[in-house]
């Protein structure tokens, strides 16, 4: 066991499928596109994209995507209560999301690379 | 105003920034501090600069789904995306941060909105949100996407604001450090649009709800199995779940139809370039009065999954043969654009619970062979 460890790597990832390209050109360049895309972009208020995966079986493609451990922000702000909310945690939610979007809209250069990156094929 | 390149705008297919609320995701850092992340953020980002200023824009081809209450009229109306487009729907997000996750546009159906929003409508300022931080949605939110700030604006506006309550709160603190009876003076040195009630509850509110931590899984609609090295020599990394893993299944239904119709659509008018198409297709924006497309040409489709859709055509697009599904989608569709706003009240309470029932499809067989 203590051996199988230490060639595990531990990583949760979320998958994204891409429904069935089933050969089409188009279908796949957008997936393509999307898949360049994101293998560049590294940032700590970016979800991390680690790579693609292809099921041969049925065609359909994952994108590999850094887990987040706590959800979508989304479901926690629905959940919390107007009475207990910080204002100031709310702006800190707006603040890393707007560091993000300064990241990628200052992303230099945006240049069209044409491949899909597979994962240790 | 823009100069379009084709070749671009070919690569870069069609697609929109999908820059919402529900694609900002939580994470903890190891000092358990929370991290909101940018996630998918939906298909390419890549822009080109159109030769023609500092905006960087990129063009979709004919037929796309939009997430209409997120999306720039601009960009509606041109299929333009820029990074100004973006910084609208940024300010949608900071709406929705600050309502607590509540939909935008709340009793408004998403043609309502694509209406009113070119009339000059905008929504109002939600009860927690600071002074300061609604007049930069409203910025956000302005008619000329050159006269809305850049995300560096946003951001530097948002630090500020984020310095001086912590500025506040330090004061606060040390000032009921000394004073027993301190809540009045804590009321005043808060941000003056917050309700008095919040106020009070500030210096004493739980950093954050154990809830998500403990008693259920981050996200119904979500899977990751934490692989332990003595059961993972099959599946070492990954857990498949449906189609989207980190998303609400609102979003992933708009990936899956957005690539079938645009797929439809590439057929339909392959030959002609895009960019022109989409252009002469739609009013300018800085046109005579409102410009909103006949109702044929702008559908909200029925389906749940879709409920933040519009779905724009080309008014030049043929009628193709569709899919017998389609063709009933098409039919809720358009039965469904007076009362669609209690479609999406229904869709908001069945799509998560859709989702999590939809099985996951099964584990690729020999996934660990992509993987080693």
């Amino acid at each position: 066991m203590a051996g199988l460890l230490t060639q595990s790597i531990h990583l949760l990832v979320a998958l994204k499928r891409i429904k069935d390209a089933n050969g089409q050109d188009k279908a796949l360049r957008e997936f393509e596109a999307e898949a360049t895309v994101l293998i560049r972009l590294r940032h700590p208020h970016i979800v991390t994209f680690f790579g693609v995966y292809v099921d041969k079986d049925t065609n359909d493609r994952y994108l590999t995507l850094e887990w987040a451990s706590e959800g979508s922000l989304e479901r926690y702000l629905r959940a919390s209560s107007i009475m207990s909310v910080k204002v100031s945690e709310l702006v800190g939610f707006a603040l890393d999301a707007a560091r993000g979007m300064v990241y990628l809209s200052e992303y230099e250069p945006p240049v069209v690379h044409r491949y899909v990156l597979v994962l240790a094929r | 105003m823009n100069h379009v390149h084709e070749a671009h705008a070919e690569v870069v297919g069609d697609g929109c920034s999908d820059l919402a609320l529900r694609n900002l995701l939580l994470t903890k850092q190891q000092d358990g501090r929370w991290l909101v992340k940018v996630g998918d953020f939906g298909l390419s980002r890549i822009t080109h600069n159109d030769g023609d200023g500092d905006e960087q824009v990129y063009v979709t081809a004919h037929q796309l789904l939009l997430p209409i209450k997120w999306v720039s009229p601009e960009a509606i109306m041109t299929r333009h995306f820029s990074t100004r487009s973006d910084v609208w729907s940024f300010g949608v997000v900071l709406w929705e941060i600050f309502s607590l996750g509540q939909s935008p546009y709340p009793h408004m159906s998403a043609r309502e909105v694509l209406q009113r929003v070119q009339t000059g409508y905008r929504m109002s300022q939600p009860n927690l949100c600071p002074e300061p931080i609604y007049r930069l949605m409203l910025e956000c939110w302005h008619e000329n996407p050159l006269r809305r700030p850049s995300f560096r604006g946003v951001y530097d506006a948002l630090l500020r604001h984020y310095e001086s309550i912590q500025q506040q709160q330090q004061q606060a603190a040390s000032v009921a450090s000394t004073q027993p009876s301190s809540s009045s003076i804590a009321a005043e040195s808060a941000p003056p649009s917050m309700p008095s009630a919040s106020v009070t509850t500030v210096a004493a509110a739980p950093q954050y709800p154990e809830y998500l931590a403990d008693s259920e899984s981050p996200d119904a609609s979500t899977s990751a199995v934490p692989v332990t090295s003595s059961d993972s020599e099959s599946l070492p990394l990954l857990s498949v779940s449906s189609d989207s893993a980190t998303l609400p299944a609102t979003s992933s239904g708009y990936y899956e139809q957005h690539s079938a119709q645009s797929t439809a659509a590439a057929e339909a008018t392959d030959d002609k370039p895009p960019a022109n198409k989409s252009l002469d297709a739609v009013a300018p924006i800085n046109g005579p009065s409102t410009p909103v497309r006949s109702a044929g040409d702008c559908i909200v489709p029925g389906d749940d999954n879709d409920k933040y859709l519009f779905h724009l055509q080309s008014p030049t697009k043929q009628e193709q043969p569709q899919q017998r599904e389609e063709a009933e989608v098409a039919k809720v569709k358009l039965d469904g654009l007076h009362d669609s706003e209690h479609k999406s009240e229904a869709a908001e309470s069945a799509s998560p619970i859709v989702a999590a029932e939809e099985p996951p499809p099964p584990p690729p067989p020999q996934q660990q062979q992509y993987y080693e």
